[in-house]
């Protein structure tokens, strides 16, 4: 699966620390990307990165480089958006879009249903709630383990695996929603 | 597909602007160098005026604790020995006592001046040695009113006010940061603080999108501060977008 390849290429090299210019090179996109899955508006997406940045760069000397990179930004990135969110100003739910592929030919029917189906798993996943949000994001499109997904959210295992069958089922309830709003089976 | 197999599907995500990149890039390692600068450039905290008592060395302290443990045993058993140890190696009492010194800000006649002869032996020379911005004794200097808000208790107020500026534009909220520095300029209009002050403001601005501000503020800076090692940061922000 290409989660399962997103995953082992995000895996640092062995006592690798990272300098921090080559980590905001390097981690730019995801981190802008997961900031925008948790649901933050695009008007405030630069200054969410900047901040997460920021903080990295201040914790930079107590990461584990025998751990992978991305659950450990990944855990900025998302107090970053808890926050954020938390803000009386910032609580309105957001409509997300799904990102436009450009392809210059008309779509083949199976290439319309897999970015149909895409789209759709987009909105879906903006609607389940922030904390089991972040446990899909890392295990089910990421590919981290579930110790490992723990380990950097600072939540206990049962939590952890609690979390993302909750997540599932309200994921998956946000997929029949939105198939019947769009009169689909 | 199924909705999960989809959404193991969604892949890493698209990628983002080329511009917005930049834009984060240059105002965050800005900031970084800002703060590398200012660090770097920031005087060692001055000891505050308080009515703590001088630090003594823990190794001395610890050491005449044991001797005076030792020869205070022998003097409890009765030893003429021990009360003659006892009487030689008693520490003799210092007591050192900083007295808090209102600040006096430009025609506040408010607070009198004090009297020009000081008697001998007034707490003034007995000041943290961090203190400079302590007068001098003369009476006619210390008639001469004082237009920078100086003493080190105003300086501590200088920089919490911008250290909480600071964290509220770290933290992404520039309108708060710019209300802090202003509070800042209001009470402290030509404090030791002010040149880190208006850069913090200006930086504020152009966060605010308020650009022609912030430009003309960073003239006045620049006239005020021909020299200020916050410059070359804030020409950056000011060539950004």
């Amino acid at each position: 699966m290409g989660a399962q390849k997103v995953s082992k290429r995000v895996e640092p090299a062995p006592s690798a620390l990272p300098s921090f210019r080559a980590l905001f090179e390097q981690e730019f996109t995801y981190v802008w990307n997961v900031l925008r899955r948790l649901g933050i508006a695009p008007r405030d997406l630069e200054d969410l990165t900047q901040q997460v940045f920021l903080q990295v760069h201040s914790q930079l000397a107590s990461f584990d480089p025998s751990r992978p990179l991305r659950p450990w930004l990944f855990a900025f990135a998302f107090h970053a958006a808890s926050n954020h969110k938390s803000l009386a100003r910032n609580r309105v739910e957001l409509c997300v879009v799904a990102p436009e592929l450009v392809d210059p030919l008309p779509p083949a029917d199976e290439q319309l249903i897999t970015r149909q189906e895409l789209e759709l798993a987009e909105l879906a996943l903006a609607r389940v709630s922030l904390d089991r949000r972040a446990l899909l994001l890392l295990h089910e499109v990421e590919g981290h383990s579930i110790p490992e997904i723990a380990h950097s959210l600072a939540i206990p295992l049962n939590t952890a695996y609690s979390r993302l069958r909750l997540a599932r089922q309200e994921y998956e309830l946000a997929v029949r929603r939105l198939r019947a709003q769009r009169g689909e089976s | 597909m199924t909705p999960l197999e989809a959404l193991r599907a969604l892949g890493p995500g698209e990628e983002p602007p080329v511009e917005a990149k930049q834009r984060v890039a240059g105002a965050l390692f800005t900031a970084l160098d800002a703060a590398a600068l200012a660090a770097a450039a920031a005087p060692k905290p001055l000891a505050p005026a308080s009515l703590h008592p001088a630090p003594v060395s823990l190794l001395g302290g610890v050491a005449g604790s044991k001797v005076l443990a030792v020869a205070g045993a022998i003097w409890l058993m009765g030893g003429i020995t021990g009360a003659a140890l006892y009487r030689v190696l008693r520490p003799t009492e210092v007591r050192v006592v900083y007295i808090d010194r209102p600040a006096r800000i430009a025609g506040s006649a408010a607070l009198p001046l004090e009297p020009d002869s000081a008697p001998s032996g007034t707490p003034a020379n007995s000041a943290p040695s961090g203190a400079q911005s302590t007068p001098p004794a003369s009476g006619v200097a210390r008639s001469k009113p004082s237009f920078v808000a100086d003493s080190p208790s105003d300086l501590a107020r200088e920089r919490a006010l911008l250290d909480i500026a600071r964290a509220d534009a770290a933290h992404g909220d520039p309108t708060q940061a710019l209300n802090t520095a202003e509070q800042h300029r209001h009470l402290f209009p030509h404090g030791r603080l002010a040149e880190e002050r208006e850069a913090l403001a200006i930086r504020a601005l152009l966060s605010l999108g308020r650009r022609q501000e912030a430009e003309a503020r960073a003239r006045a800076f620049r006239i005020a501060y021909p020299h200020s090692f916050l410059s070359s940061a804030l020409e950056s922000a000011l060539l950004g977008p």
